[in-house]
């Protein structure tokens, strides 16, 4: 059975106001193929593609994003007008996108707790259940493009020990397969709601992620550059900064990986 | 600098020479060019004042063809690309590929001359102007403020 009939993607399509969504069999990466498709696209925005698997998937640097059948990987673009956040605070999107992907989750997996990790991996039983990499490119004009990896069908018990020791899929906790289509939906629904939520600020969404911060009270570590700054993780502040209590004082941490936590 | 007698009266002046200054401030001219008998000054902003005489030949010489008055430490005409927001500097799109500008590149408005990254989001950045690559100001994976010089440009390059 196709995973993604054309029929529902045009329903996902109508649903949230997308101009198209469009699912393909393998791509090296549907994030790299929006970039280099960033002209055409520009004129069908929002614009979401979806790759049945993903050969070359990506995470920060060189993170390799473990992904099999079953997976649900995608990207989504938007441009300042279908985003509706201006450009300077593009970078919250992703927070709100963290957020509306783990609110979306929580509904296929009610019995479960999702936990966001600054700013943007989402957590579930202490392993990794999705990853989201923003990029933005500024040909023709600025486009935002928000890749999301979600472990949905994929069952890890075949990969590597190292990943299933990081690594969680929803069917491992739910014993049932997903409709792809449907968990697509929910999350394009959420990041909708959360962009309108912020238009003016992030401030509405403050209880949602703080609720769900998995690295608050946690001791971590953070590295920014060469810089490496530790101490307790006092959640994130109204600017979706990451704050770390540290020897020095209360750091606000906006760039850098949490490299232990 | 002075490569002739510095003058005492006319356009050389040195009251003459401060209120030029003082006009090319209220007006941003970057440099200007003047010249009185046999006698020429080129005066740059920020940087050196050149003192030259004009060519030995009669007819009066083009503009262009005036005495080259920068001298090698003049970069007052240089320009910066600075960070549009905070975050970390990747001068490269992946760890073991080449830096998207180094020194000596010529870069146009579109070229991307690095990546800033804030909050997880990777934004490239692009040049916005035309000219040659002098000096790159940070380091990869450097965090960098907002407003921050980044890669130093000869527009002229």
């Amino acid at each position: 059975m196709d995973p993604f009939p054309q029929a529902a993607l045009d329903e996902i399509a109508r649903s949230v106001g997308a101009a198209a969504v469009e699912a393909l069999a393998e791509l090296p990466s549907t994030s790299r193929y929006t970039k280099e498709r960033a002209d055409a696209i520009a004129a069908t925005l929002p614009y979401v593609i979806v790759a049945q698997r993903q050969t070359a998937g990506r995470g920060r640097g060189d993170n390799a994003w473990h992904a099999t059948d079953g997976a649900l990987t995608f990207t989504a673009v938007f441009d300042q007008a279908s985003l509706l956040i201006p450009l300077q605070r593009w970078p919250q999107a992703s927070l709100m996108t963290a957020v509306a992907v783990a609110e979306a989750l929580e509904t296929l997996v009610p019995d479960e707790s999702i936990f966001v990790k600054w700013p943007n991996d989402i957590y579930c039983r202490g392993r990794k259940l999705c990853g989201i990499l923003l990029e933005r490119t500024d040909s023709p004009r600025p486009m935002l493009h928000l890749g999301i990896g979600v472990n949905v069908n994929n069952s890890l018990a075949a990969a590597p020990q190292e990943v299933q020791d990081r690594a969680i899929s929803l069917v491992e906790m739910s014993h049932q397969d997903f409709f792809l289509p449907d968990v697509l939906l929910a999350i394009l629904q959420r990041m909708q709601a959360n962009f309108a939520l912020c238009e003016r600020s992030l401030v509405p969404l403050a209880d949602a992620w703080r609720s769900r911060c998995l690295l608050w009270g946690r001791k971590v570590e953070i590295q920014s550059g060469e810089q490496t700054i530790a101490g307790i993780c006092g959640g994130i502040d109204d600017s979706g900064a990451l704050l770390v209590d540290s020897p020095a004082g209360v750091r606000r941490i906006l760039a850098g990986v949490v490299t232990r936590f | 600098m002075a490569k002739s007698e510095p003058a005492a009266s006319g356009v050389f002046d040195l009251d003459r020479l401060r209120e030029i200054i003082e006009l090319m401030k209220e007006h941003e001219l970057s440099e200007i060019d003047l010249r009185e008998g046999e006698r020429q000054i080129q005066m740059k902003r920020g940087a050196t004042v050149a003192y030259a005489p004009a060519p030995m030949a009669a007819a009066p010489a083009p503009v262009a063809s005036a005495p080259a008055a920068a001298p090698a430490a003049d970069d007052s005409h240089l320009v910066t690309i600075n960070s549009p927001m905070v975050g970390t500097f990747y001068s490269k799109p992946k760890p073991d590929s080449e830096n998207f500008a180094k020194v000596g590149d010529h870069i146009g408005e579109e070229s991307v001359v690095c990546i800033i990254e804030a909050m997880k989001v990777f934004n490239e950045i692009k040049a916005e102007l035309t000219g040659k690559i002098v000096s790159v100001m940070v380091k990869n994976e450097d965090p960098v403020e907002y407003g921050q010089p980044l890669f130093k440009v000869d527009p002229r390059g």
